[in-house]
């Protein structure tokens, strides 16, 4: 028994809560350890967003400019103003999307059996890599604001729009974290995911009221618009700034509900958001530890 | 019968007072994929502060049986305690069981020393103390001065050290290490080979190796075990499983090569040579048991009047490698038994224990 006294100074208070919030808090700050020395990850961040909204939202804006007012959108909104938050939302699909491509590489290179071996919990290794693009999500969309603002989109800043501004966005990125997640826990390997990725994030933002209304699609991609949970946190953060939505919304008459419609959209979307992770940290933890 | 019956009786008593400290005590471990079993019923003791050899062909299922005891998969079945709690006790195993990997582990483009603490940090581990651990275990193993740069800059070499020195960080009380020197050049094997010796002797830490070396495997393990479709073949320590082979060679010289003919005559009844041979004037001898055989032809060659022994000019035994025993356990045929040396060498000790006994009466 000469080892007896090996582990005292691990200070376990097992399965108490403060012990899961510190494990989460490790793996976070490794992925933001890594953000931070990964210049180049930390520019194509910023410049993304850029490029969007300097070379779509300028050309459009220009192309539209010269249509009446509130021809295109009720209210008379320019497009730039349209676009900003479709934009925040698009931005957060692609970081949600790739973002879990760490994960995967940790998968593949054997560094998440440092993890899985820990006495750690494995939902919180999940929750410490959500939170890592969580984190992005956040910096984007403060980028994007502030050049949204820039280049002309009127939005106001009133507390409730700040706080709607930031979590339509994390609400989305639950949504497609979880759709994420749950696609790697299926791929063999990086390149399988970016295939599987690519035909969902297309359809994901065209058929969104992101980049344009809805209510002029054809009929049947109409439809499939109303179910896309994006169009949730689009329709939802533009009914909170601008009081207006451009799209319909299943099972509910946008006309009555148009006061509770943020609140509404937010709440299916969080919903959702919390079951497709619910499910992805599932499927992705049961292909690990078989 | 009267023998037999005692035999038995005496085995008996002796499982009871086996009181050997074992960190691991695993009972017909067993793992199936789906359709594949990947491992077989596999049970190991593996006495606490050893070095302990796991050896096998790739494949064999020595991986699947490294990841289900440092809980990465669920055992299909078996029992047994590891490191005092129960196989499927994971929560509480996670905490006294670490682990180097066969593939690189460290995050590259991380410092030396943020992977260290990060690592601290799933365990918990207060900060003056993971401080104070890295600055000691970093020291032994020659990284102080690279510490803080990223880990990309460093060698293999200097990765694996640092990967030994993660593993140990959080003084776990065994310690897996899957193939921990392949891929490194001769010097920095041998460097990792004397730190593995070095934190097992201070820190009484036990060590479960894996390798496809079998100098490595012969030069650091007490006891070894060799596993091939699922199953252990055969356990034991160096030694043993060497001389399980059967086949030892001396090989003597004389002053004059003209008595080597008088001395195979006087070793003609000697039970344990299986063959004896003269070739360019030395004997060369093929035994059962070399050490054993050697002793005994002195004792013969010195009782003999015209004291041949010293006309003997040199000696030498040689022994099958690991690798002969490695190759001849987990070759193309299909072992179903398990050959346990120590147990068969038990027996013979007690045998002749009794039999020494008989004659004293």
């Amino acid at each position: 028994m000469a080892t007896v006294q090996a582990n005292q100074n691990l200070n376990y208070s097992d399965e108490s809560i403060m012990h899961y919030f510190h494990s989460v808090g490790v793996v976070y700050k490794r992925q933001l350890l890594r953000l931070w020395t990964s210049k180049s990850r930390l520019i194509s961040m910023l410049i993304m967003p850029l490029m969007w909204l300097l070379i779509i939202g300028q050309s459009f804006n220009n192309l539209l400019g010269s249509a009446p007012a509130g021809a295109f959108f009720p209210g008379g909104i320019d497009y730039i103003t349209f676009m900003t938050p479709g934009i925040l939302i698009m931005v957060t699909m692609f970081t949600s999307l790739f973002g879990v491509i760490s994960l995967f590489y940790d998968r593949d290179s054997g560094y998440l059996k440092n993890y899985l071996i820990a006495p750690i919990s494995n939902t919180a290794i999940i929750m410490g890599y959500a939170l890592g693009i969580y984190t992005q999500v956040l910096l984007q969309v403060a980028i994007i604001l502030v050049i949204g603002l820039a280049i002309g989109a009127s939005l106001t800043l009133s507390l409730v729009n700040l706080l709607a501004i930031f979590l339509f966005p994390i609400a989305s990125t639950f949504f497609l974290s979880g759709l994420a997640i749950t696609l790697a826990s299926r791929a063999p390997n990086v390149e399988v995911f970016q295939a599987m990725i690519m035909p969902i994030s297309l359809p994901l933002m065209f058929l969104s009221p992101i980049l344009y209304p809805t209510k002029n699609l054809p009929n049947y991609f109409e439809w499939i618009a109303r179910i896309n949970p994006l169009t949730f946190g689009v329709e939802g953060l533009r009914a909170t700034l601008f009081g207006n939505s451009f799209a319909s919304l299943p099972l509910i008459n946008v006309d009555i509900f148009v006061n509770n419609i943020a609140i509404f959209n937010f709440l299916m979307l969080f919903v959702i958001g919390l079951f497709f992770l619910w499910i992805g940290s599932r499927a992705f933890l049961r292909s690990l530890i078989k | 019968m009267i023998l037999l019956t005692e035999q038995i009786t005496l085995e008996a008593t002796e499982e009871e007072v086996d009181n050997t400290d074992y960190i691991v005590e695993i009972d017909n471990l067993v793992k199936h994929y789906g359709e594949v079993e990947a491992v077989r019923g596999i049970s190991l003791k593996i006495k606490r502060g050893s070095i302990f050899g796991f050896l096998g062909p790739n494949g064999a299922g020595k991986s699947t049986t490294i990841n289900t005891l440092i809980t990465l998969l669920h055992p299909t079945g078996g029992s047994g305690t590891i490191a005092g709690y129960d196989l499927y006790d994971t929560n509480n195993i996670k905490k006294k069981v670490g682990a180097v990997f066969q593939e690189q582990t460290v995050d590259e483009t991380l410092t030396g020393r943020q992977n260290l603490e990060l690592h601290a940090g799933l365990y918990n581990l207060p900060k003056d103390i993971t401080q104070q651990r890295i600055t000691d275990l970093v020291e032994k193993v020659g990284l102080t001065d690279r510490l803080d740069e990223p880990v990309l800059n460093y060698s293999g070499g200097m990765r694996r050290r640092l990967e030994i020195v993660r593993g140990l960080l959080t003084e776990p009380e065994i310690l897996f290490l899957d193939e921990p020197t392949i891929g490194l050049d001769p010097q920095s094997r041998s460097n990792i080979r004397d730190k593995i010796r070095q934190m097992n002797r201070e820190r009484n830490i036990t060590i479960f190796l894996t390798t496809h070396d079998m100098e490595e495997a012969e030069d650091l393990c007490e006891e070894i075990y060799i596993i091939d479709q699922g199953k252990i073949v055969v356990k034991g320590t160096a030694d043993e499983l060497k001389s399980s082979l059967g086949h030892d060679f001396i090989i003597i010289e004389f002053n004059e090569a003209q008595i080597v003919e008088q001395v195979v005559e006087l070793l003609a009844n000697v039970d344990s040579i299986l063959e004896t041979k003269v070739n360019d004037g030395k004997l060369q001898i093929t035994t059962t048991n070399g050490s054993k055989t050697i002793v005994k032809i002195f004792q013969i060659l010195n009782q003999d009047s015209s004291s041949l022994d010293s006309q003997i000019s040199a000696v030498e035994i040689k022994k099958p490698t690991l690798n002969d025993v490695f190759l001849y356990y987990t070759g193309k045929e299909l072992r179903d038994e398990t050959v346990d040396l120590s147990d068969r060498l038990k027996m013979v000790g007690r045998q002749g224990g009794r039999s020494r006994m008989g004659m004293r009466r």
